[in-house]
């Protein structure tokens, strides 16, 4: 993947009106490695789902295309997307974020066509496969895995001054990612309700989060870097080759 | 030392070209953390140094270099006095081995010092010499400021002098490999932009995390590969303390030392003598003199537990980012209490500061206050940036400002900063 800077700031500018509260947590990175190519997304899986409820900020926690075809229908639906996609491109990489920057292409069309008020709630966009849990990294492949934390969102208190009460969690199976635990036990403990959408059972239910371990300790960053360190098949990672020609930055 | 304030008047973004500036910062700057929390950590106006104060602030980061150096030597020749430093563990057994067996080198070492303004002067906080961050930042936020339409001149860019200082040493065409936690979108924008810099003089560049590359040792040399290919330099941005938790399967040790035939490491590992802020704490027994650090530093002691003198900071020997340092003075009264059971636990994993007044800066309606991280590469002054914050500890919601020189040396008003479209 290649640096396209000119492309990105015109695609990161319809995520991030001046207007909308939510922009400055919109996620630059992968912003950075937009397709060269933008290719006409050839069918819209389309989203069977109920629609999304703009009493509610949500977040999407879903794996591709899933993910894409939500944040699509809420967008339909009047919610702001914020991207909170923290992870790095690279040849060989653990986790293949090409199709996320080919999906925040694809979305940011539908924004282009919409008009969201300038009160939307925001929709947070995570990708649920970026702990590649349950799947070990083969030696010689990147490990570009990553994670949220609570500093990657707004606080409760900001969310609940613009006018957000709830929070809703949609999410592939009843389980939630411990990253995202602490993010929403650290909303909970704010004042917000927090709600959950597991597609596999069709409906939303009321969370109550219990403390995470460890949550709160500055030592966090560490436990999780080495947590990933255990985990996997081949340690941190490996090389990313650098073409000589032609891109900008890493990969 | 000249005690007149080293600032001229701030220069403020209007609204308009602050978007734009931010946008440019982002895409251009590699900047891709603009927002930590609540805060945005991408300032709206330009702190303007005169250019007396950045002569002066060379002159005394080049002094406290070369002292520094001289106390590593020092330092490295009393290898029983690691554990006192911190180190401990794996990674100070390993230290101690290299010291008995390894003669210190005047390798090239990369450090940043960060200074403050207060009132009696220039003092500085710390050093970061192991992996000190903040190149992009002493880089592209200038020169984006310039373009954007502030007047003034942009300092040196960091990452101009590590390009030139790695091409005096290594062929053309080299192989380097950056070294860090690829789990990190923060640390990856780091890497990819001395990557581009790099990759522009001509250097093969890959990114790797710390296990990544291979060693292959032999007739009394280590050398480092990078998909089968020899790697000329490393360069780390993956702390020292961390390294021992890669595991014993994997030689982390190559990284603690320059070898024979091994690739240049920048920093290698020995750096932990002076990133520890146990440092100033074994000076006094070492026949060296440091008058710099002595007049720049706060006074060091050891730990006290439960020290409520709000004059006086803890912090830990080996933190970042003013990551768990704590003051009466500032620190919620959890924490501060959490820190001295942890003090009394292992004491010689923190140092006692003593507290300077930093003088601040106004800005509208806001104090802020400033320090400037000054990079020092192979005894040379090589760039520097600006960090403020609301209050003197500088955190991660700090945030970067540009720093511009003006060569007309207009005294600082008081009253509110001059709006630059």
């Amino acid at each position: 993947m290649h640096r396209n800077t000119r492309e990105a700031l015109a695609v990161y500018r319809r995520y991030t009106p001046a207007y909308s509260p939510w922009s400055p947590w919109v996620k630059p990175i992968l912003f950075q490695y937009l397709p060269v190519i933008h290719r006409e997304l050839e069918t819209d899986s389309g989203w069977g789902g109920k629609p999304f409820s703009t009493e509610s900020a949500w977040i999407i926690d879903l794996p591709e295309p899933s993910l894409f075809a939500a944040a699509r229908a809420a967008v339909r639906d009047g919610l702001r997307p914020v991207p909170l996609f923290n992870g790095v491109p690279g040849d060989l990489a653990a986790i293949d974020v090409k199709p996320l920057a080919q999906g925040l292409l694809h979305l940011s069309d539908t924004l282009r066509g919409s008009t969201l008020p300038e009160k939307a709630p925001p929709v947070f966009l995570l990708d649920s496969r970026r702990d590649n849990r349950g799947r070990t990294i083969p030696p010689g492949h990147f490990d570009n895995r990553w994670m949220i934390f609570p500093q990657d969102v707004p606080s409760a208190r900001f969310l609940m001054n613009h006018g957000v009460k709830k929070m809703t969690v949609m999410t592939t199976s009843r389980r939630l990612c411990d990253d995202l635990n602490h993010v929403l036990y650290a909303w909970q403990q704010g004042g917000l309700q927090i709600r959950q959408f597991p597609l596999s059972e069709g409906e939303i239910k009321n969370l109550s989060i219990s403390r995470p371990l460890f949550f709160g300790n500055v030592l966090r960053r560490w436990m999780v870097l080495f947590k990933f360190r255990r985990s996997s098949a081949g340690g941190f990672g490996s090389m990313v080759p650098y073409p000589s020609e032609g891109s900008h930055g890493m990969g | 030392m000249d005690l007149t304030s080293p600032w001229l008047q701030p220069r403020r973004f209007t609204e308009a070209a602050f978007v734009r500036y931010r946008e440019e910062v982002i895409f251009r700057g590699f900047k891709w953390d603009p927002q930590v929390g609540d805060e945005g950590t991408v300032g709206d106006f330009a702190l303007v140094l005169k250019s007396s104060a950045l002569n002066e602030l060379r002159t005394l980061a080049q002094h406290l270099d070369q002292e520094l150096d001289r106390a590593e030597r020092a330092l490295w020749g009393q290898p029983e006095s690691f554990a006192q430093l911190g180190l401990k563990g794996v990674l100070g057994r390993r230290l101690r081995a290299l010291a008995k067996q390894y003669s210190w080198r005047d390798d090239l070492r990369l450090r940043r010092y960060d200074f403050h303004w207060s009132s009696e002067g220039w003092r500085i906080s710390e050093v970061n010499a192991d992996v000190p961050g903040g190149f992009a930042e002493a880089s592209f936020l200038s020169p984006l400021a310039l373009a954007a339409g502030l007047p003034g001149r942009a300092p040196e860019a960091f990452l101009e002098n590590l390009g030139m200082a790695l091409e005096k040493r290594l062929p053309l065409g080299a192989e380097i490999a950056l070294v860090y936690a690829t789990a990190y979108a923060d640390d990856f924008q780091v890497m990819a932009a001395v990557a581009e810099t790099l990759r522009s003089r001509g250097f093969q560049v890959s990114g790797v995390g710390p296990d990544g590359l291979t060693w292959k040792s032999g007739a009394g040399n280590r050398r480092a590969l990078v998909q089968g290919r020899p790697v000329a330099a490393i360069l780390r941005f993956f702390p020292v303390e961390w390294l021992a938790e890669l595991g014993s399967s994997y030689p982390w040790e190559n990284y603690l030392i320059e070898r024979e035939g091994g690739p240049l490491l920048l920093n290698p590992g020995w750096a932990a003598l002076s990133q520890s802020k146990r440092a100033p704490l074994q000076w006094a027994g070492i026949n060296e003199s440091m008058p710099t650090w002595n007049k720049l530093l706060p006074e060091s002691r050891p730990p006290r537990f439960w020290d409520g003198d709000p004059n006086w900071l803890h912090k830990p020997a080996f933190g970042r980012v003013g990551e768990r340092i704590v003051t009466r003075r500032w620190s919620a009264s959890k924490i501060w209490r959490k820190a001295q059971w942890n003090i009394l636990r292992a004491p010689r994993q923190w140092v006692r500061q003593k507290c300077f007044a930093v003088t601040s800066v106004s800005v509208i309606d806001q104090e802020y206050f400033p320090c400037l991280g000054v990079f020092v590469l192979g005894g040379k002054m090589a760039g520097l940036y600006a960090r403020v914050g609301r209050h003197p500890l500088i955190d991660k919601k700090a945030r970067e400002v540009p720093l511009l020189l003006d060569d007309k040396e207009k005294n600082f008003r008081q009253g509110g900063p001059t709006l630059f479209d």
